[in-house]
């Protein structure tokens, strides 16, 4: 029984574990990245305050997300789930994708002022 | 007559900059708009599903010239995305200004 209750608890911690796929990335590698590529040239020195308008704030943004829209910028408007951008395309093709990780998860790790809200 | 036809010219000019200038409406957004927005987008922990798996993104508090610019390339094709190409489709420039006020104003 005991044998059993263990399987079972190390079935439970494996699920678990797959449920949460999406692989953090390093901090703070992201940060060198970001620095080294002057991505607060147009976001802001804090990510939370763009130097124009039009800009997205990144600051505490979902990471997955920010994943996908660097992976995005790099496929171009011709890839699958590409973006157009001559800016961000420039930036995103010299990242691996080890440094799109990382950059994401330095940026979401940020305090921010976006919200969830209805 | 002349002068006239000067006050006329220039009273076209001025209905044309006011045509060309589309101002928000956050109420207008919130009473019959938004519909199509929180199903994904106010859902904590929502996840885009096709064709890759990531949480939708955060938009309250993002300023309202980057979502009008982001809904704007979503509509023309700048960004592939297929639930937010079809959305952005179905939206006019007013549309995507009172939305974007609307988020613009969240906090």
């Amino acid at each position: 029984m005991k044998k059993m209750t263990s399987m079972v608890v190390a079935a439970m911690a494996l699920s678990v574990t797959s449920l949460t796929a999406f692989a953090s990335g390093n901090v703070e590698h992201g940060k060198a990245i970001v620095e080294k590529n002057n991505c607060a040239a147009c976001h802001g020195k804090d990510f939370n305050s763009p130097i124009d308008p039009s800009y997205p704030r990144l600051a505490g943004q979902h990471e997955d997300y920010l994943v996908q829209a660097l992976k995005g910028y790099q496929r171009g408007v011709d890839g699958p789930n590409g973006r157009g951008n001559a800016t961000m395309g420039a930036q995103a093709k010299v990242l691996s994708h080890e440094d799109i990780l990382d950059v994401a998860a330095y940026l979401h790790s940020l305090l921010g002022s976006l919200v969830l809200k209805k | 007559m002349k002068k006239l036809f000067a006050i006329l010219a220039l009273a076209s000019l001025a209905h044309v900059a006011v045509a060309a200038e589309v101002v928000g409406n956050a109420k207008d957004a919130a009473d019959k708009k938004i519909a199509m927005c929180i199903g994904c987008h106010a859902i904590p922990g929502y996840k885009a599903t096709f064709p890759e798996v990531y949480q939708v993104p955060m938009i309250g508090g993002q300023s309202a010239k980057y979502i009008e610019s982001a809904l704007q390339a979503y509509r023309k094709g700048e960004r592939k995305h297929l639930s937010m190409r079809g959305i952005a489709s179905s939206l006019s420039d007013q549309d995507i200004a009172d939305l974007a006020a609307y988020y613009s104003q969240q906090k």
